[in-house]
């Protein structure tokens, strides 16, 4: 790679703290670049009530029609969600549907709904869908419901426990058009001979569910160079080829 | 040797000889006034290259040397930094700043240094002028050791150390050897970047190597520096670019140019600013370069952008719909308009087909989960698209419709995509069986499409006007799995194509091959 450019942005501020006395040295990797997220359009449409409590999420988000990277009329968003092997998920949202990597929830004639009913098959991340009716519009606000019936008592104090903060990362399609997936992974999770698999992630624009971990390795698929990457509570990131 | 005088150079002599100092190059050192630094590599080879950088040029801010007001005795220190970038070897600067600064400050500045600057710098230190080793450098000047001893405070020997500066030690309380590390971010690659920041070491490099070079000449070479706001954008944001031209001598602008990269050998979408303005802000539609050159092209320097947007927005103008296999030049041209009541038994076969699975084939996938194997878990699986079997997308059960109440003989055309609902024109619209209508003419069974404008779309058959006379047809509701998301079924049920800005209502005619 030649020397483009290096956005000294993204320069660890724990160097001004650590590393100026003693010869000692400190290393963070912030590879992602950060910024605000925009607030959501406003809309007359509220959404349902949603009241957080133990074991039950409430994340806000907006759907949009994501024209530019899909081919359809519905407005989308997508949720990661850090899931521990056993625990049972109940989810639902206003929406046309609620689908999750590790499957649906369908009615009588096979269409997709708005809830989602099932246990998680083993540690990894679980992208959900929420797609709402076309007749909507073109950005849709919306509060996904997540409650967790932790399959043990260990569960609430796993590194896995979801805070309730979010951030967004986004990882974009990449040009020319290829078929890729990545793992994200909280690093509390890292270790030798993890299966990335049960961590694969889509492109695209994800609200995140944090765990107690800030820190979360991207890589992508198969993994060759995984990166590590901070995420933090109400900030983007963003991935870069 | 150091003497309190004016390093302007008027009227000066030098101490050795007392010969008169050269104003011409007092006044030329004094470019340097303000303080800056040198920068040197030394290759495989041992070959050390290397040029002198103004305070005011370089990458990462430092105050300019203070001078006493009676006495004119500048507060600088000579303070070693050392980086070490991603490839060439440790670039070493050596530096004057005024002697205030702390290590922390250095650092703090490095924080917050420009990029652009970073890597104009490391390219050009690369092929810099060749440095002689200090056994083999001429002795410095006269001037040079005026010009030192008036920026350079005579040092106050570092002995004892107040508990005030021993909380915040600068440049002028004693030896430092401080190292820091932190990370820097190259197009996809981290790399580690460490600084060593050294006082007191007059070692590696033959002492203070900033002294030789603006005594001997060894000025920055007239550059260019683009720089951008940010180096990744999504969703069409816009990129503020900003150039700057690092001479002494002023030098003719030519202005901007956009060249797009990842293969790509144009893109409308992505316009460089007109003029010679040194800020250009423009909306980014793909991976590109952007430079920004002066002296007839002499002189330029380039920024990558890389426009991490959807890969389908400039490639293929294909709708919710799955690309259909229809061209517009094929197919009869001998048809006559559907009947009132053939256009409802059109609508009637659609509503009789039940609740169909919306697939695109994968269309938009991965091909090899496209309706093979059982892993129907993956997010990118769709079955094929059967229309027996009630599988398809909207266009789908459009086509499905009239092929199945007119039959193969009477509808022998092929499916058409939304897209090509909205963009043709009557004649490949007639080859292909339509004939766009108004609002005013549509009826039970017509073709209802709506698309964004350039975008996506979706369609279904006309059964009425709903509330505030908007288009309520009988659709295939869903979104098909790509590399972002899962298959989205939905309802087989009316879909109301409400009006909204930025998206076309269209209505079309079938005709069937005439008897």
């Amino acid at each position: 790679l030649t020397w483009i450019r290096s956005p000294l942005v993204f320069v660890s501020l724990l160097v001004t703290a650590l590393c100026w006395c003693g010869n000692q040295s400190a290393r963070t990797s912030d590879d992602v670049t950060f910024r605000a997220e925009s607030p959501a359009p406003h809309s007359s449409w509220s959404a349902p009530e949603c009241r957080a409590a133990i074991g039950v999420f409430c994340f806000q988000d907006t759907t949009y029609r994501q024209h530019s990277a899909e081919f359809s009329m519905e407005a989308w968003a997508s949720i990661l969600w850090f899931g521990r092997a056993g625990d049972s998920l109940v989810l639902s949202a206003d929406a046309s549907a609620v689908q999750t990597s590790i499957g649906d929830d369908k009615n009588a004639l096979h269409n997709n709904v708005p809830t989602y009913h099932g246990r998680v098959p083993r540690d990894g991340s679980i992208t959900i869908w929420t797609t709402m009716n076309e007749e909507r519009g073109d950005s849709v606000p919306y509060v996904l419901r997540v409650q967790v019936y932790p399959t043990s008592s260990a569960s609430g104090s796993s590194a896995l426990a979801e805070t309730g903060q979010t951030a967004r990362l986004v990882i974009p399609a990449p040009r020319p058009a290829r078929a890729i997936d990545f793992s994200v992974i909280p690093a509390s999770q890292l270790r030798p001979g993890l299966d990335r698999t049960a961590w694969k992630t889509p492109v695209g624009s994800h609200k995140v569910a944090l765990t107690r971990d800030s820190l979360y390795e991207v890589c992508l698929l198969p993994c060759v160079s995984p990166r590590t990457i901070k995420l933090k509570p109400n900030q983007t990131a963003v991935w870069t080829y | 040797m150091r003497r309190a005088t004016d390093s302007t150079g008027g009227g000066l002599r030098g101490s050795v000889n007392a010969a008169p100092l050269d104003p011409s190059k007092m006044a030329s050192l004094n470019r340097y006034r303000d303080g800056g630094c040198s920068a040197s590599v030394t290759d495989a080879a041992g070959v050390t290259r290397g040029y002198a950088i103004k305070r005011e040029n370089l990458p990462f801010a430092i105050p300019a040397i203070q001078h006493d007001a009676k006495t004119g005795q500048g507060n600088g220190s000579v303070v070693h930094l050392t980086v070490n970038p991603p490839s060439g070897g440790p670039v070493r600067f050596s530096c004057w700043m005024p002697k205030t600064q702390t290590p922390s400050d250095v650092i703090s500045a490095l924080h917050s240094s420009r990029n652009g600057r970073w890597a104009s710098l490391f390219r050009l230190v690369q092929r810099a002028r060749e440095i002689p080793d200090a056994a083999h450098r001429a002795p410095l000047s006269d001037e040079v050791k005026a010009f030192a001893a008036v920026e350079l405070a005579p040092p106050s020997g570092g002995a004892s150390m107040s508990k005030s500066t021993k909380l915040r030690p600068n440049f002028d309380t004693g030896c430092f050897d401080v190292r820091g590390e932190f990370e820097w971010e190259l197009d996809d690659v981290w790399y580690s970047v460490e600084v060593d920041i050294e006082i007191c070491d007059d070692g590696d490099d033959g002492g203070d190597i900033f002294e030789y070079l603006i005594d001997n000449g060894y000025d920055e070479a007239p550059h260019v520096v683009v720089d951008a706001n940010r180096y990744s954008v999504a969703d069409l944001d816009s990129v503020t670019f900003t150039a700057e031209v690092v001479s002494d001598v002023h030098l003719s602008a030519d202005g901007w140019q956009w060249t797009p990269a990842e293969g790509y050998s144009s893109d409308p979408w992505t316009t460089a600013c007109i003029g010679t303005a040194t800020t250009c802000t423009i909306q980014i539609h793909g991976s590109g370069f952007m430079s920004y050159s002066v002296a007839d092209g002499s002189l330029t320097d380039t920024v990558l952008v890389y426009g991490n947007l959807a890969p389908d927005i400039e490639l293929d103008d294909d709708n919710g719909d799955a690309p259909s296999s229809a061209d517009s030049t094929h197919g009869p041209t001998n048809t006559v308009a559907l009947t009132a009541q053939e256009d409802s038994g059109v609508y009637n076969a659609a509503k009789a087909s039940g609740e169909w699975l919306y697939t695109q084939g994968c269309a938009r996938c991965t091909p090899p989960y496209v309706g093979v194997g059982t892993d129907t878990s993956q997010a990118n699986y769709e079955e094929q698209v059967n229309y027996s079997l009630r599988r398809g997308d909207c266009t789908d059960l459009v086509h499905y419709a009239h092929q199945t109440y007119l039959g193969l003989t009477a509808w022998p055309f092929e499916k058409m995509s939304t897209s090509q609902f909205n963009g043709w024109g009557p004649t490949p619209l007639a080859k292909h069986g339509f004939s766009q209508i108004d609002s005013t003419q549509v009826r039970y069974g017509d073709v209802v499409v709506k698309t964004q404008n350039g975008g996506s779309g979706h369609a279904g058959l006309f059964k009425g006007w709903g509330a505030h006379w908007q288009a309520q047809a009988w659709a295939n509701g869903g979104t098909p799995a790509t590399l972002a998301r899962k298959r989205h079924d939905g309802n087989t049920d009316l879909w109301t194509a409400t009006r909204e800005s930025g998206y076309t209502i269209k209505y079309f005619r079938a005709h069937k091959v005439a008897p």
